[in-house]
């Protein structure tokens, strides 16, 4: 007898007509009628979450009144500028190319990330690409501990476990990319009186896949109650291009390529999805397993990541801490 | 045994508790399951087991039962060290 899939996957399908039409009322009610913006400003990756929320801003506020911003840097993948203009020229978006490399430069960010790096090897050169990755935690059992992989130019690589130190001074050197984005985007929004339009879905919002006040802030995050399964689906219908929606997700930030699983996931976003809806409701890891066609253990791992990354996703969704009333004179 | 484990937990209680109540920290609660613990507390952890026992970590070594609870840690120094000594 063979065994039986307990969970059915399709539980994520939705109606992409229905709930394109549910975002775009929300995001005319909440930027016009809420915040008095008269428009919207995102910065848009080459990727299909923001290509998908580029559509949806063209849908509630017309073609006039979006600004998609381009904002690539050293590292930048070279096909983020050719699905980014094939987006563009798509959609006809209005686009303002904002070059960050200098500022990053000038903020010391290549600087302090690379010499970070060196803490763990210190044969890394400047001109060397380099990435960090986790383990596939689930499959092996080991806790997540990022190592740095590292080319030299004649192709030699090598890799380390990095210390405590030096991963907290490589992501802090990193999120400089998100924040100084986002500090470009509330330019445009200041300038222009529109509402800056977040990218993340809900996988990323929900596990703090996501920079503090770096691609984290926004006015609005349209997606990010919508699986990313769910935005490949609203990608289908909404027409965005079929290079974009094949790309596979990228965290875009290191001169290495590096997928989202390796930097934060460890798991598919398919696996993910899944796994995350079926904590959130209750679905046992032993109904969970043969849809994935994973063991039983492996999905109580991923469901014990996810229930880790959700604690730390606590103070990242924080916002600053008031205390109560002042203590009067007596 | 139970000098490393006391060790280890006065580690994890100025640590990581600041000043919370440590009753509930048995030998064997999981400090992460806990969220006691979060995954760059554990290596703040496995960077404390190497410096103050003058063990090695080896990749292999980064099992949560060598890592998730303060008696699995004691026992993972006790045999790294045995192991040295041989």
């Amino acid at each position: 007898m063979t065994e039986k899939s307990l969970f059915d996957e399709n539980v994520l399908r939705i109606d992409p007509a229905e709930e394109v039409e549910n975002i775009v009322d929300q995001l005319r009610s909440t930027v016009y009628t809420k915040f008095k913006k008269k428009g919207a400003v995102l910065g848009i990756s080459g990727g299909v979450d923001s290509s998908v929320v580029a559509a949806l801003c063209i849908q509630a506020f017309g073609r006039d009144r979006v600004l998609a911003l381009t904002m690539p840097e050293i590292d930048s993948a070279t096909e983020t500028k050719y699905l980014s203009d094939l987006l563009i020229n798509k959609f006809k978006l209005k686009f303002t190319n904002e070059n960050i490399g200098n500022a990053l430069k000038e903020l010391k960010c290549y600087t302090r990330r690379n010499d970070a790096i060196r803490e763990v090897i210190p044969e890394f050169q400047d001109d060397w690409k380099c990435k960090i990755a986790l383990p596939k935690t689930h499959i092996t059992g080991q806790l997540s501990f990022f190592s740095v992989f590292v080319m030299a130019p004649d192709g030699k690589t090598m890799s380390k476990r990095l210390s405590l130190s030096s991963y907290q001074k490589i992501v802090a050197a990193s999120n400089m990319k998100q924040r100084v984005r986002k500090m470009i985007e509330y330019y445009y929004c200041d300038s222009l009186n529109y509402a800056d339009i977040g990218t993340p879905n809900q996988l990323e919002y929900d596990q703090g896949f996501f920079v503090k006040y770096g691609d984290g802030a926004a006015d609005v995050k349209p997606i990010a109650h919508l699986y990313k399964t769910q935005v490949y689906q609203l990608a289908e219908y909404l027409g965005i291009p079929q290079e974009i929606i094949k790309r596979p997700p990228t965290t875009d930030t290191y001169s290495l390529p590096q997928s989202q699983d390796e930097f934060y996931f460890s798991v598919p976003y398919r696996e993910m999805d899944l796994c995350l809806y079926g904590m959130d409701n209750q679905v046992p890891p032993e109904e969970m397993a043969p849809a994935l066609g994973l063991e039983t253990k492996q999905v109580e791992r991923i469901y014990q990541n996810i229930a880790q990354k959700k604690r730390m996703a606590k103070y990242l969704h924080s916002t600053p801490e008031i205390f109560n009333q002042f203590s009067a004179e007596s | 045994m139970q000098e490393v484990t006391d060790k280890v937990r006065d580690f994890i209680k100025d640590n990581f508790l600041y000043g919370v109540d440590v009753s509930n920290l048995k030998n064997e609660t999981s400090l992460i399951n806990s969220g006691l613990v979060d995954s760059a507390g554990i290596m703040e952890v496995v960077a404390y087991v190497e410096d103050t026992f003058k063990i090695s970590v080896d990749d292999g070594d980064l099992l949560p039962s060598n890592f998730d609870s303060l008696s699995g840690i004691a026992r993972f120094i006790n045999t790294k060290k045995s192991r040295v000594q041989q």
